[in-house]
């Protein structure tokens, strides 16, 4: 179980370890509304993905995929990392979408449904709280 | 109130304007955009003339009603309105401030009306994807 309060945006302190076993620590921002989970291009090619680095329209990865934004229509690569640590809670095996969110949103990292839906989260908007447990708690 | 879980989450929504106008909208619920957001016409028809200028027109003589703002889209800017009432079954909000949108929602965004951190913060949100549930009390 994690509970943390929030001012303005609901957001978790995330670790994710990647298929090299290097990790990375971030404040990420909870949105249930972002179907996979998104970290930066350069983060994702830190933790062993080297894929996430590739541009190429022409030659795309076999795990290129395209999605849909309040933005228009994007790709990016789509990548397991290998576990990602939430306060007491660890969840392997998680996708994760490559992508670099607009600078100005300040957040680098978004913990979307591909790891919610193995919790069970409350946002509790007026007294500023969240609450992270296993599914089913 | 307990609703299935559906991407994009789309409930109706009753939302009430000026001099005793109301519609019923198809609405998106956005955990994380700052606003509500509404189509233009439907501004207009709902008691917001000036929801149909432009912001960058009436950002001169109001500023202070066209605020900018961050999305994942980076920084918007749209003219804002206060709703006295948006009602999503029995649940209510009153003074709910909500931007018009400058050009209309892409096509491939199916609802007429956003229910942004405005409309959500007077509610305690849970979420289990797992169960297939959202429920806002």
């Amino acid at each position: 179980m994690l509970e943390a309060a929030f001012q303005k945006f609901p957001t978790v302190f995330a670790v994710m370890k990647g298929r090299n076993d290097a990790t990375r620590e971030c404040v990420a921002l909870v949105d249930p509304c972002a179907e996979y989970c998104i970290l930066p291009k350069v983060d994702a090619f830190a933790l062993g993905y080297p894929e996430a680095a590739n541009d190429d329209p022409v030659t795309p990865q076999d795990n290129t995929i395209t999605f849909a934004s309040a933005d228009g229509y994007g790709k990016a690569a789509l990548i397991e990392m290998a576990e990602v640590t939430l306060g007491g809670m660890s969840f392997p095996r998680v996708d994760f979408v490559a992508f670099d969110l607009p600078q100005v949103t300040r957040f680098d990292v978004v913990i979307g449904r591909s790891l919610l839906k193995e919790t069970r989260l409350e946002i509790d908007y007026p007294a500023g709280r969240l609450r992270i447990g296993e599914a089913g708690s | 109130m307990r609703l299935p879980f559906r991407d994009p989450m789309l409930v109706m929504a009753r939302v009430e304007g000026e001099r005793g106008t109301a519609r019923e909208l198809s609405a998106a619920i956005d955990f994380n955009y700052g606003y509500c957001v509404v189509l233009r016409e439907d501004a207009t028809q709902l008691g917001f003339p000036r929801a149909a200028n432009l912001h960058t027109d009436e950002w001169r003589d109001h500023p202070e009603d066209t605020p900018w703002f961050t999305s994942m889209r980076g920084i918007d800017r749209g003219i804002k309105v206060t709703f006295p009432k948006v009602s999503v079954g029995p649940l209510v909000a009153k003074n709910v401030e909500t931007v018009v949108l400058e050009q209309e929602h892409p096509r491939f965004v199916v609802a007429d009306f956003v229910l942004g951190r405005s409309f959500l913060k007077n509610f305690k949100l849970t979420l289990e994807l797992k169960k297939g549930y959202l429920s806002l009390d």
